[in-house]
């Protein structure tokens, strides 16, 4: 791997970063005076003094925002306006039940998508690739608001067989990463279908046939190496968009994740929560890019990444 | 004869041969539904030990026979008739017996050999692959075995290019790697599917040369399948050619190419420039190639063919033998074509007059990329260094060299097109004379790509006509009438104005691409591989179009191709580059007749030729151009040259005046030749 | 490469459904009767969607127990499901348009400027469009509705922003590789005035792609705004919309199913609908492109 060349992306991580964050601090105090949005009326005019001073709101703009970058350096998010706790606490309460939820989904959603995807592109033009192309668009346009009360209506309701709502055992997961994974399953069926055959119409797949490597050999050691290489790119940006596609998902099942917490505080206009988690959706799309471009470089020797020059 | 020297002889026709095709047909599922036919049966033999050449302009069906014949074409691709390898019939084997064919006995190397190689593995990990397949080899056994391999098609440092991803090497090196891993199975047929296309002249001699020792060695036979009708005749010692999906003529190239008796192939061998010498007019077939799915009734060359009768028409006629020779057509010609009117090339300038253009050590140099600015990526590269020539008025002056070499970036920089970072370029008084619009109503460029040198989506009429509406120039009624008058000027039915580009053929296209760049009569014209993308028959065409415009306009041309053969038809006066810079610069007859400088030499004898004389008799040149990042220091062909001495490696040589206008940049050249 | 090797090569990549002709028939069929019936809703809803009546309340659709006139039964405060749903699809359609129209308009000029200023301004706008991308919109609208709270006009600018992004990048890329095309050198070599190149020449040549983008991001855009409305951040009563429906409907789901499955299934059906209809139009011009 080439060092500049990572300097380089980390840099770009970093700036992208700041950008965010300088944009967030933009909107903040352009929504007005940020003491009286965060604390509302609950407050008095005295604490709002106090709290102007407190986080130098009094100062200067260009103080403010360097104020405001190392208070955000030292996790400090501001307080809940609701519970007065840590935003940056409330929501790494709830982060784990995010992250189990999408991790299943997710896992669910490769087992079965990029499967299906290649077997589709093997197939192409077969019954089996119809049907599996038909539900794969099927999938990512039924949305997790509409799969997710189906589902309910059907195996809660109906038969009652599995809980509704809420935590608790594996069996609390099993309608939420369903419909969560179904879309994602959808997508990544599509892409898979598409990138292996995208791989498998070009020459150096012909070439492999014709020095007479088997079928196998082609298909699983020359084909699918390549076409990981745009999967790696949609997964990364999955498991980056993670919280957010999680959002309506968590409501539908009183899931007690970041997303339900987003649109709780969302309705309460309970600034400092939202904040926190906006930037947290940031951080963490911006690490996955990485990733992601760390990995297709592994993938890919024509990257320049990967190359000394 | 001493031909026999570079070709096998021709094998007794009595041998029974090694892989036999009989009524081969390939039917595509055609994009509005139903099948579209595109090899229409062929019959052929390849006897074990000989050379089948396999020639045809694009749409022919030359690949596509091939690859039916090992069954490497999409399943939807329908075969039709009986293929067998050494008795066994193709069509029937089971997976397992037709993979250990492929690459085993019969081995195929394709056109574009960077794109044959898988761009995620190493040179090493599939050529190993291979071995592991077709050798069983295991562990040391195995490494030793690639770097033989890679050694034996003359890799420079095997062990090291192991190691190297296929885009860290040149097109060259790719597919001497090729040809490497189809040796692997010691196959007894070869095929060669257009294996040199993709490269330049010299590496193209070296793959050719390289294809006949490893034959020589070897014994096996091959079919090399080329559009090039000199790489066919230096290479093979039987041709069959093929048009519109059937073969129309075969026998011994000797005798085909003395004596062509099919239309199609005296055509195609007449409309192919030469090196050695200019004919007054290149007679060009009329026309263009047929669309697979869109023959003519009858003889599918019937509607280009000079010697149709009625009878063409009526019905295809069928592929007589006679003797060792086939022949497809009603009313061959008999005998051997008239000796060509040879005429001679004048340099065709006023050289005293005022110069059209004055470069003057041009130079550009490409700022390395940068990542956010920060960090450099790669050295500076110096696309075209210290180029200095003359172009004078009402003179065709070509700028030829191999690609990358900078001479597209000349015809940029006099184009306007590109700010020269050293240097000066000096126009005539008249390209200042209208201060405002000056420089597009002094020179236009016409380059290659005719599909993208026309807006798809606006009717050919208005394309011509943009210039002069851009300009100002007329009302709408004059401008429609200069549109028919270019029309007829390049040759073109004015029923064509109101069609759109994609319904003309790529020879129709360059006419318009010229009308439109004579719309504001400029005097000078820039072509920038005007005909590349063009097929041998149809480029004659245009070439011949644009020789006559240039004569009756009084055009200033600089004519910039790969192509030698192309430039000895046009230009009067030629300079030659090589790492971007000019190492020799002469009038066509000179620099064609008596070339001086070591790498013209190298690269007019690497020239393929179809006639049978003209066979290169000695080594191609070895190496590859240097990457434009690091020009070797001195005389920048030295890593390449035999005549290099110590010096050429610390001094770069300047231009000198050998001869009345014959120029080198060598130490050594003296014009003793 | 001749047409010969190019039919011999790749195969078609596009997705083939199960139904084909049919399918993509009925998907148009639904398509068209949207359109109609967001057009015309107002016209031809057999009830005033606010009216209720205590004594009709959560009937079931005809045919599973319910009476006419109301068709698809009624809602909780006894609303006729059938005039809320042609009034919700109406308005749904309505917000998605708009939302488009905004998002692709201002990501076209976008991309069209940093295309061709270059430089700088193309490293800021593409620095926008990344971190755009970098940021899921859904979080993007909750922050923007958190803060400003939620009235109908910065919902519809809300909705607008989503796609912007895909649609400057895609827009200056293809407009980077249009101007690499002969014709356009060609008329730079005329000293053809940009614009004139941009609006008659590089403009109807990347529209084709464009659109296939607006088909493809106009059932995103219907998610959104139902997603948001579901969630109660979106559209607000006493207007109605798909979502918003779904989402007042839910609650009900034990005892009156038929209230969340309705306005759902139409979501459902116009989302697949249009993404059929949108790979069938990039099919088709896909083809017509390569020669
Ligand atoms: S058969 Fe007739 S039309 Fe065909 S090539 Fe011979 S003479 Fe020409
Ligand atoms: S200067 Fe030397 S190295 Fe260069 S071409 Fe002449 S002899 Fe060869």
């Amino acid at each position: 791997m080439n060092g500049a060349w990572m300097a380089a992306k980390l840099l770009r991580a970093a700036a992208t970063l700041l950008l965010a964050v300088t944009v967030v601090f933009i909107v903040l105090r352009l929504a007005g005076d940020p003491a009286e949005i965060l604390f509302g009326d609950n407050v008095g005019e005295e604490s709002l003094i106090r709290y102007r001073a407190l986080w130098g709101l009094d100062q200067p703009l260009g103080v403010q925002y360097l104020l405001y970058l190392r208070s955000l350096l030292l996790g400090d998010f501001g307080l809940s306006s609701q519970s007065g706790a840590s935003a940056w606490q409330l929501m790494m309460g709830r982060l784990p039940y995010t992250l189990q939820l999408g991790g299943v989904s997710l896992l669910l959603a490769v087992l079965i998508g990029i499967p299906a995807g290649v077997a589709a592109a093997l197939a192409r033009g077969s019954l089996t690739d119809r049907v599996v192309m038909l539900a794969a668009v099927s999938s990512f346009c039924i949305p997790n608001f509409v799969l997710g009360v189906v589902l309910i209506l059907v195996f809660a309701e109906q038969f009652g067989w599995l809980p509704s709502h809420g935590t608790g055992g594996i069996w609390h997961l099993v309608l939420p990463a369903l419909t969560l994974g179904t879309g994602w399953a959808g997508v990544l069926a599509r892409f898979a279908r598409s990138a292996m055959l995208e791989v498998l119409g070009q020459p150096y797949i012909r070439g492999a046939r014709a020095s007479g490597l088997t079928e196998g050999r082609v298909r699983w050691r020359h084909a699918l190496p390549n076409a990981a290489i745009p999967l790696v790119t949609i997964l990364g940006f999955m498991v980056g968009g993670l919280v957010a596609g999680a959002i309506v998902t968590e409501s539908i099942f009183a899931w007690p994740g970041v997303g339900r917490l987003l649109v709780d505080s969302v309705k309460l206009r309970d600034l400092a929560v939202v904040q926190a988690i906006v930037l947290m959706v940031a951080a963490t799309m911006v690490a996955a890019n990485l990733v992601v471009d760390v990995l297709s470089a592994w993938l890919n020797p024509r990257l320049p990444a990967a190359t000394g020059a | 004869m001493d031909v026999a020297l570079a070709v096998p002889p021709v094998t007794r026709v009595d041998t029974p041969p090694l892989l036999a095709l009989w009524q081969i047909t390939v039917d595509f599922a055609a994009r509005g539904g139903g099948m579209v036919r595109v090899v229409h049966g062929i019959d052929l033999d390849i006897r074990p030990g000989e050379t089948l050449g396999l020639v045809g302009e694009s749409g022919s069906g030359k690949s596509v026979t091939c690859l039916a014949a090992l069954r490497l074409l999409p399943a939807e691709a329908q075969i039709g008739g009986r293929i067998a390898f050494d008795g066994a019939d193709i069509a029937r084997m089971g997976a397992a017996q037709l993979q250990s064919l492929r690459g085993g006995r019969i081995a195929i190397v394709f056109q574009d050999p960077a794109a044959a190689l898988n761009p995620t593995q190493t040179i090493g990990w599939q050529l190993r692959e291979r071995l592991v397949r077709h050798q069983g080899l295991r562990g040391e056994a195995l490494q030793a075995a690639a770097i033989a391999a890679l050694a034996r098609v003359g890799i420079a440092d095997p062990a090291q290019r192991l190691e190297d991803y296929p885009h860290h090497l040149s097109g060259g090196m790719c597919q001497r790697a090729m040809i490497a891993m189809a040796l692997t199975g010691k196959p007894s047929l070869l095929i060669a599917d257009e294996p040199t296309t993709a490269l330049d002249v010299t590496t193209q001699a070296q793959i050719l040369a390289l294809l006949r020792d490893l034959q020589r060695e070897t014994g096996m036979a091959m079919v090399l399948v080329s559009h090039d009708l000199g790489v066919i005749a230096e290479s093979c010692a039987r041709v069959a050619v093929m048009y519109a999906g059937r073969i129309v003529e075969q026998g011994p190239t000797t005798e085909i190419f003395a004596t062509p008796r099919h239309p199609y192939t005296r055509g195609l061998l007449d409309s192919l420039p030469r090196i050695d010498h200019v004919v007054a007019r290149l007679a060009a077939m009329p026309g263009a190639l047929p669309q697979p799915g869109r023959l003519p009734p009858g003889c599918s060359f019937a509607p280009r063919c000079d010697r149709a009768r009625p009878a063409c028409v009526a019905n295809m006629p069928r592929l007589e033998m006679q003797g060792a020779r086939a022949l497809r057509c009603l009313h061959p010609h008999d005998g051997p074509p008239a000796p060509p009117g040879i005429v001679q090339m004048e340099p065709g300038a006023d050289q005293q007059g005022v110069p059209m253009v004055e470069a003057q050590a041009l130079g550009l140099r490409y700022a390395p990329r940068r990542l956010l600015g920060l960090f450099a990526r790669g050295a500076a590269v110096q696309a075209v260094d210290g180029v200095s020539f003359t172009l004078h008025r009402g003179e065709t002056l070509g700028l030829v060299g191999e690609s990358g070499c900078g001479k597209s970036t000349v015809a940029r920089m006099v184009a306007g097109l590109l700010t020269p970072s050293n240097g000066a370029l000096r126009f005539a008084p008249e390209r200042n004379a209208a201060p405002g619009v000056p420089a597009p109503r002094f020179a236009q460029l016409v380059f290659q790509d005719p599909l993208g040198a026309l807006d798809p989506r606006q009717r050919i009429a208005a394309q011509i006509a943009e210039p002069l509406e851009i300009h100002r120039i007329g009302n709408a009624a004059s401008r429609r009438a200069e549109v028919l008058r270019l029309l007829d000027a390049v040759g073109l039915d004015p029923a064509l104005a109101e069609a759109f580009p994609h319904r003309l053929s790529g020879g129709q296209r360059q006419r318009v691409v010229l009308a439109r760049a004579l719309a504001l009569r400029p005097p000078m014209l820039i072509a920038d591989e005007p005909f590349s993308a063009l097929d041998v028959s149809v480029q004659a065409q245009v070439i011949e179009l644009l020789a006559e415009l240039q004569a009756r306009e009084a055009l200033t041309l600089l004519f910039i191709s790969h192509d030698l053969r192309v430039v000895r038809r046009i230009c009067g006066r030629v300079a030659v580059m090589y790492a971007g810079r000019i190492v020799e610069t002469a009038p066509a007859e000179r620099l064609f007749g008596s070339p001086q400088h070591p790498y013209t030499q190298a690269l007019l004898a690497a020239v393929p030729s179809p006639d049978l004389g003209a066979r290169p008799s000695h080594q191609p040149l070895r190496g590859e151009p240097p990457s434009p990042l690091r020009p070797p220091p001195g005389c920048r062909f030295h890593p390449r040259c035999a005549m290099a001495r110590p010096l050429c490696r610390v001094e770069a040589p300047a231009l000198r005046e050998l001869f009345q206008g014959q120029a080198v940049a060598c130490h050594v050249a003296h014009g003793d030749a | 490469m001749d047409q010969v090797t190019a039919l011999a090569e790749a195969p078609p990549r596009r997705a083939r459904y199960l139904g084909g002709k049919v399918l993509l028939g009925v998907a148009v069929a639904w398509l068209a009767l949207m359109v109609v019936a967001a057009l015309t809703a107002h016209m031809i809803v057999p009830f005033d969607y606010r009216a209720t009546s205590l004594e009709a309340r959560l009937l079931p659709p005809v045919g599973l127990g319910g009476e006419f006139p109301y068709l698809l039964g009624t809602d909780h405060l006894g609303r006729d499901i059938l005039s809320r749903l042609l009034h919700s699809i109406q308005l749904s359609m309505a917000v998605a348009l708009a939302g488009s129209l905004i998002g692709a308009g201002f990501g076209i000029t976008l991309g069209f400027l940093a295309a061709h200023l270059r430089g700088v301004a193309d490293s800021v706008c593409m620095a926008l469009v990344d971190l755009q991308a970098a940021m899921p919109f859904m979080v993007v609208a909750l922050g923007v509705l958190a803060l400003f709270g939620n009235n109908f006009l910065l919902f519809i600018v809300v909705i607008g922003l989503h796609g912007w992004e895909r649609y400057a990048r895609l827009t200056r890329s293809l407009v980077l590789a249009e101007v690499e095309q002969g014709y356009v050198t060609a008329l730079r070599g005329f000293r053809a005035p940009p614009l004139l190149i941009y609006r008659r020449h590089v403009l109807p040549n990347i529209a084709a792609a464009l659109i296939v983008n607006f088909t493809l991001s106009f059932p995103e855009i219907i998610l959104l705004e139902s997603g948001l409305s579901f969630l109660g951040l979106g559209i607000q009563p006493p207007l109605t919309s798909l979502g918003n429906m779904l989402g007042f409907g839910r609650d009900y789901v034990a005892d009156a199913w038929w209230l969340p499955i309705v306005p759902g299934v139409v979501i459902f059906i116009t989302t697949l609908a249009m993404s059929l209809a949108g790979d069938a139009l990039r099919d088709r011009l896909d083809s017509s492109l390569n020669l």
